[in-house]
């Protein structure tokens, strides 16, 4: 509510308050389409011709504003899927794609001093260093079958590596490594190992380093697949390719087999139209559940994502992906190990951490390590300009923090309308008390 | 691979990244397998998709152009064509590719939809409708064809079409974003709106499409309205009072001071009646969500905090004026009008600024 225009601001609340004023509206609906915002002025022209039916300038906004999906991929048959960039009953109602324009920017964040390998703060790009081999190559030359797939690997990290968080290390030793560690309380108890764990919060934030670590503490091989990977199955053969992925795990127990972008590799099979991406999604439901009760013994199957509601509800259920954990930006102690880790190999003078790390909250890590980048691209260029190196100093970091926004934002604007609308079962309490008490609610 | 038949793996790929709404992804496959084989018409078209979607609709053009040279005959690549010429501006054209595609397969529903959508530029109503129609009607398990006729109904004015064709839509996809925020858009439209039944609709529709600002805002309208409400219950209840605590007395009624204390408790007991019906009861109704979303506004907003401490102040001088047994009329006289004048204000201004809107 609060960037858009003030003028747009407040014509908002005089529609609010006279919604079955028709001209009100349409001048509404006039200035959100200037602004480029063509899906809230179509909402806005609808209601008013829901009201005065055949109003010509509504009519006409309407002609201007429409945006109606884009046609489909073409495939072989002539039925395919609708494009999902436009107003439409299968795609729901648009809005801008902050990740992708995330991604686009990517290409211009300024050059990196320093490319860590063991870097806390964002471990989610990090982390896809090892990526364990693909069971086929994206031009799909290689024969899955010829090919023993799967990388396995050993991770050094444990949790302790993870500079605070606490909240999520207690959570997660109570929750999933206490039964793990203590088989012979476990036995006693009649807990079963079966069951994974969903891990989901804002991009950024360290999902991946979670996991790796809990690889570190259990002492097992660590696999990861992630929807590159899916791709490549389903071009071969998806289904082998799964039960292969899930074998190469089994042999390796203990084993954590960590599943990146749950949301792609299990999307909700109702919303996809393509078969090949539904039987990936069947067969990872069957492979989850195991052929016996023994199969998946020694497995600890972790998942994560940051659209938990596009995730199948099927992964959910008992015995496959029950438990979650909800991965928050980094807390105080943690955004300041993050900056410090950051700063580490660079040049600086006179840098408060402890009040930077104040004035970050909400900032991923992935965030943390931009701003410490912008900090030092101000004083390289100031460098440049006087012909005299200096020091990157606390100025610099705080104009950089002057111009870096929490990327997280976006996610708790979605994540906070999932936690209030569509908590069934109270599966999103943990965001909700979140989000109560950050005051985002 | 079925669906695929002999495609080459990576433009495959790239039309589950585009399923997956990965975009970019796909365009970097696209990109790498039309470097390697510029012949490759499903690539091509499906680039000219992901430059749709980005909204650059010349590359677009551009890139369905060289897939319909190497096979005039795509059905699909003359819908993605249309759509791309349709958003430049060129309604003609945009029109022309549409009928073609339809030429190509005449009883195939997508080809209707995108005339139909490409008639909006020319602004030709009636055949926009037509066309839709027969989408529907070649197409009535699709949901897209429901789509495609309800906007076509709704700019020619045809009202009950729309709401059918909602109707149809939630029949095939019972969780459908776009119909559930028509069907509370619509609850909010009516004018018989019961303020707790459009609140449960737009929340209905946040559960389906979380991300949808507009349905937020729809809510938030919704709320701040029923917020705005209470200081009419606020004002009835210090009516109640006024009345009963013989306040502005006339040559009828009883004028001493204090008033029985009977009446005074009858007045209060009234006054929870006036809450529980036009307030709590609402305010129950509400589902959880909206209900967190009412706190949510109030500590947010500015003018729904007024709203609120208005409405309260309000009530504190009604029920200042029952329970205390007043025998100074002139305390009742200040206190009644402290409680009844800035809400009434406020609510005036509130109206002009509306008129000044308008």
């Amino acid at each position: 509510m609060s960037d858009e225009s003030p003028l747009i601001q407040s014509l908002r609340t005089a529609v609010a308050a006279a919604p079955d004023d028709v001209p009100l509206r349409l001048h509404l609906a006039g200035l959100l389409l200037d602004g480029g915002r063509g899906q809230e002025a179509i909402s806005e022209v609808a209601a008013a011709l829901q009201r005065d039916p055949g109003n010509a300038e509504a009519q006409a906004l309407m002609a201007r504003a429409v945006a109606p999906p884009a046609p489909p991929a073409p495939a072989t048959a002539p039925a395919p899927p609708a494009a999902p960039d436009a107003p439409g009953p299968a795609s729901g109602a648009g809005s801008y794609d902050w990740r992708r324009a995330e991604g686009e920017l990517a290409d211009v964040v300024p050059p990196r001093f320093v490319e860590s390998p063991d870097d806390p703060g964002d471990s989610e790009h990090r982390d896809e260093g090892p990526q364990p081999h693909k069971p086929l190559a994206a031009d799909g030359s290689d024969d899955p079958g010829e090919t023993s797939a799967w990388e396995v690997e050993r991770t050094g990290v444990r949790l302790a590596d993870i500079g605070g968080m606490d909240e999520v290390k207690e959570r997660l030793d109570a929750a999933f490594l206490a039964p793990m560690r203590n088989p012979e309380l476990r036995k006693l108890y009649g807990k079963s190992l079966r069951g994974g764990l969903l891990m989901y919060g804002p991009p950024g934030c360290g999902k991946t380093y979670i996991a790796r670590a809990v690889a570190g503490e259990l002492g097992a091989h660590f696999m990861s697949v992630s929807i590159s990977d899916v791709l490549d199955m389903w071009i071969g053969n998806s289904e082998r390719n799964m039960r292969e992925l899930f074998q190469t795990a089994r042999r390796s127990a203990p084993c954590v087999l960590f599943l990146d972008e749950l949301d792609a590799l299990g999307a909700k099979r109702s919303q996809l139209r393509h078969s090949g991406l539904r039987t990936t999604v069947n067969q990872l439901l069957a492979e989850l559940d195991g052929v016996d009760a023994a199969a998946n013994e020694g497995l600890f199957v972790l998942a994560a994502t940051n659209h938990p509601w596009d995730v199948d509800g099927a992964l959910r259920r008992p015995g496959r992906l029950d438990r979650t954990l909800l991965v928050l930006p980094p807390d105080q102690p943690a955004r300041e190990a993050i900056l410090r880790h950051h700063l580490a190999d660079r040049p600086i003078a006179g840098v408060d951490v402890r009040k930077l790390a104040k004035r970050t909250d909400g900032f991923s890590g992935a965030d943390l390590k931009y701003l410490c980048e912008t900090a030092a691209e101000r004083a390289l260029m100031d460098s440049v300009r006087t012909g005299q190196a200096r020091m990157i100093g606390q100025d610099d970091l705080l104009a950089a923090l002057g111009q870096v926004r929490p990327s997280t934002r976006p996610w708790f604007d979605t994540a906070r309308n999932v936690a209030q609308f569509a908590n069934e079962g109270g599966t999103y309490d943990d965001l909700l008390a979140y989000l109560k008490s950050k005051r985002m609610l | 691979m079925s669906e695929t038949g002999t495609e080459h793996p990576l433009t495959a790929q790239a039309a589950a990244l585009i399923e997956l709404d990965r975009y970019d992804q796909a365009k970097e496959l696209l990109a790498r397998r039309l470097a390697g084989d510029p012949d490759d018409v499903r690539a091509w078209a499906r680039l000219a998709v992901c430059h749709n979607h980005a909204e650059d609709f010349e590359d677009a053009l551009h890139a369905a152009q060289e897939a319909l040279r190497r096979a005039p005959e795509d059905f699909a690549t003359h819908r993605i064509r249309s759509y791309a010429l349709r958003r430049l501006g060129r309604a003609d054209e945009a029109v022309a590719a549409a009928r073609e595609a339809v030429r190509i397969l005449p009883d195939h529903w997508a080809g209707y939809v995108t005339l139909s959508e490409a008639l909006i530029g020319q602004r030709e109503w009636s055949q926009m409708y037509e066309a839709a129609v027969t989408a529907v009607r070649l197409g009535p398990e699709e949901t897209e064809t429901h789509h495609g006729l309800w906007r076509a109904a709704l700019v020619t004015g045809r009202q009950d079409v729309c709401d059918q064709a909602v109707r149809e839509v939630l029949r095939l996809d019972p969780s459908n974003a776009w119909a559930l925020q028509q069907v509370a858009t619509r609850k909010a439209a009516a004018k018989d709106a019961k303020l707790p039944e459009v609140a449960q609709g737009y929340a209905q529709a946040l559960a389906a499409a979380p991300g949808n600002e507009g349905l937020r805002k729809g809510l938030e309208g919704t709320l701040f309205r029923m917020v705005r409400g209470t200081r009419w219950l606020a004002l009835l209840c210090l009516l109640i009072a006024v009345l009963t605590a013989r306040v502005f007395p006339t040559e009828d009624d009883p004028t001493a001071l204090p008033a029985p204390l009977g009446t005074r408790l009858y007045a209060l007991v009234l006054m929870g009646v006036v809450w529980a019906v036009g307030a709590w009861r609402a305010y129950r109704k509400l589902p959880q969500g909206a209900k967190l979303g009412v706190w949510s506004l109030v500590r947010r907003e500015f003018w729904v905090k007024v709203s609120l401490y208005e409405a309260v102040w309000s009530m504190l001088c009604a029920v200042l004026i029952v329970i205390v047994p007043w025998t100074d009329r002139l305390f009742l006289q200040v206190l009644t009008h402290a409680g009844w004048v800035p809400p009434l204000i406020t609510i005036w201004f509130e109206r002009a600024a509306l008129r000044e809107a308008r």
